[in-house]
């Protein structure tokens, strides 16, 4: 690459980096702003009302995280496994109504959400999934499977059959040729896929609602009266927070790739 | 390994690839499945090791029926044409591989990997990427895997079709060597003529999904089954004629011949063929310079000829000459 062109990429990679810290920033200084008026620079006072509100015991928002959270990482894990093998099926396999299947995986992207809220409320009743945490989890999977699945169609695509091919005369069994080439090649795409599962469902916030019926509680759920009352301070320890605990999820995620990948290389982090 | 393979039929989306093929290799020899691209042979292949599985027929393995072994099962490893290195470990690790699932402890598959890595004359590129080494040595690499594998089958399939000439002899060379030392059937895929005429104890030629002849390299040279594999060795002048009472006749040559009676194809080659200063009704319409020798086409008797001479002859391109058949060079096809 030319100097200039060196330099150039140079700068829109800060410009990148400047448009998704500075918004982070603004929303760590809300965090802690007791009164930020227009059309001041910094807040004329600090004040620890948001974290109060969301470190009291009153409030119960760090418990509803790590539910939240733990939520989220299950829904991320069955999407990717049900994503994974789907796409398998797909691309390996001719089955009747193969075409049926593709399609309707890209279906949740296609219907809006609260169409479809609305639709499967009533089936779920019926079934008894309504008002629980499985109903909350079959919804939040049909919303992210079609993101895995494609992610994970494109990666199965791109590698092949060959490897496998190539592994299984040399001797390998079925599970040794999963457990030594397929997993490690696919890894990249099941960590970005899980990350991708894992942030839809945490930010969930109209399908948890309606089918948990306020009895499932997400952090999502706390967060969005605060953003819509216009209390800027809580609202932003709830995003700042948000924000810290989808990150610390996706360096897990990336942590146990690296442990499961040959190379010791990391997906995400570096 | 003994292998035979019995009226071997495989259609791929319905299109026949392989055609009720016959094809026997014995214990420790080196064969060579010779053909144009797209007769097959990466299908045969294939369906030896287990990838695929044919629609009709039986494959035998040491004499026992191993139409439903899994391909891990069989003991017939592919080198691919695209080598299919496992790009997430190591030179070392790949070399290594058949021997971790076979439950070796690390040391022992590390010291054993070494060695074949050693006997493709790799030493010291252990620790290196696939990426990071080149064409030639990634061909090794595969070559000493599939070693690792003991397998007792090694199928090769165009090795050595991507590599320039030097790198070429070199790989065949190794092969031949390991061939000797630890004295694997192999089956050699290939469509260079020179290479199966050269490596192997027996070439079968396939085409269109059938082995047209199975044989040595001497008989499949000088005895083709049928024009197409004469055409195959590159071909010639083929006169048409007939055999009587063990002489061959026909409007342009007659000679004496020990074959049965009946029609004959009399394939010449190029080199058969002399111009000489007698009768000299053949015009010459080209010659081409190849360094060792010169080719030329002539043209009489209403039909064309190519002759290879090794000095350059004192014609020019008009000039007319005679034509003296070189009969004991003359390869007899029946037709």
């Amino acid at each position: 690459m030319t100097k200039t062109g060196y330099t150039f990429l140079k700068i829109v990679i800060k410009l990148f980096a400047f448009s998704i810290l500075f918004p982070v920033a603004i929303v760590a200084i809300w965090s802690f702003a007791g009164r930020w008026s227009w059309p001041q620079l910094l807040p004329e006072t600090f004040s620890l009302r948001g974290m109060a509100e969301l470190f009291s015991s009153y409030s119960g928002a760090m418990q509803t995280l790590g539910s939240s959270v733990l939520l989220s990482i299950m829904v991320a894990i069955l999407a990717v496994v049900i994503g994974a093998m789907t796409a398998r099926a797909l691309v390996f396999y001719n089955f009747t109504g193969k075409q049926a299947v593709e399609f309707s995986a890209v279906l949740p992207i296609i219907i809006p959400g609260t169409v479809f809220a609305m639709g499967i409320h009533v089936p779920l009743i019926r079934l008894g999934l309504a008002d629980n945490i499985y109903g909350v989890i079959l919804v939040h999977l049909i919303c992210t499977l079609p993101y895995t699945i494609k992610i994970m169609t494109d990666i199965t695509k791109a590698f092949g059959s060959k490897l496998e091919e190539q592994a299984a005369i040399l001797g390998a069994s079925p599970w040794q040729i999963a457990a030594d080439i397929t997993l490690p090649s696919l890894l990249p795409g099941l960590v970005s896929s899980g990350c991708m599962a894992y942030i839809i469902s945490f930010s969930q916030y109209f399908l948890t609602l309606l089918i948990g019926g306020g009895h499932v509680k997400t952090f999502t759920l706390l967060m969005v009266p605060y953003l819509q009352s216009g209390d800027r301070t809580v609202a932003s320890a709830y995003s700042f927070v948000f924000i810290i605990a989808t990150l610390l999820v996706f360096i897990v995620f990336d942590a146990a790739g690296r442990k499961f990948s040959h190379d010791g290389h990391g997906y995400l982090f570096t | 390994m003994q292998l035979q393979m019995q009226n071997i039929s495989v259609s791929i989306n319905h299109k026949p690839i392989l055609d009720s093929l016959d094809l026997d290799v014995r214990e420790g020899e080196l064969i060579s499945l010779l053909g144009p691209s797209g007769c097959g042979k990466s299908t045969l292949l294939k369906s030896i090791a287990g990838l695929l599985s044919p629609q009709a027929g039986d494959i035998i393995m040491d004499d026992m029926t191993a139409n439903d072994w899994p391909a891990n099962n069989r003991g017939a490893v592919i080198v691919f044409q695209d080598l299919r290195l496992f790009p997430n470990m190591s030179v070392l690790d790949n070399v290594a591989f058949p021997l971790k699932i076979r439950g070796m402890d690390k040391d022992t598959r590390r010291s054993k990997a070494a060695k074949l890595l050693e006997s493709v004359q790799l030493s010291g590129l252990e620790k290196r990427k696939i990426n990071e080494i080149s064409g030639g040595q990634q061909q090794r690499v595969a070559l000493a895997r599939a070693l690792a594998a003991s397998p007792e089958l090694l199928l090769l399939d165009e090795p050595f079709a991507s590599l320039d000439d030097n790198l070429r002899q070199d790989m065949q060379q190794l092969v031949l060597d390991l061939h000797r030392e630890y004295g694997i059937t192999t089956i050699l895929v290939t469509h260079d003529q020179q290479e199966a005429l050269m490596m192997s104890n027996r070439i079968a030629l396939m085409m269109d999904g059938r082995i047209v002849q199975f044989d040595t390299p001497q008989n499949i040279y000088n005895a083709p089954a049928c024009k197409a594999v004469a055409d195959y060795f590159g071909g010639g002048n083929y006169i048409n004629g007939e055999v009587r009472t063990n002489v061959f006749h026909s409007d342009i040559v007659d000679f004496p011949t020990a074959v049965p009676d009946g029609r004959y194809l009399a394939l010449f080659r190029p080199p058969a063929l002399r111009p000489v200063k007698q009768d000299e009704c053949y015009r010459v319409i080209d010659m081409k310079y190849l360094g060792e020798k010169w080719e030329l086409n002539v043209e009489g008797n209403r039909r064309l000829f190519s002759l290879s001479v090794a000095a350059r002859p004192g014609l020019e391109i008009g000039g007319r000459i005679g034509l003296d058949f070189d009969i004991n060079q003359a390869v007899m096809i029946p037709q």
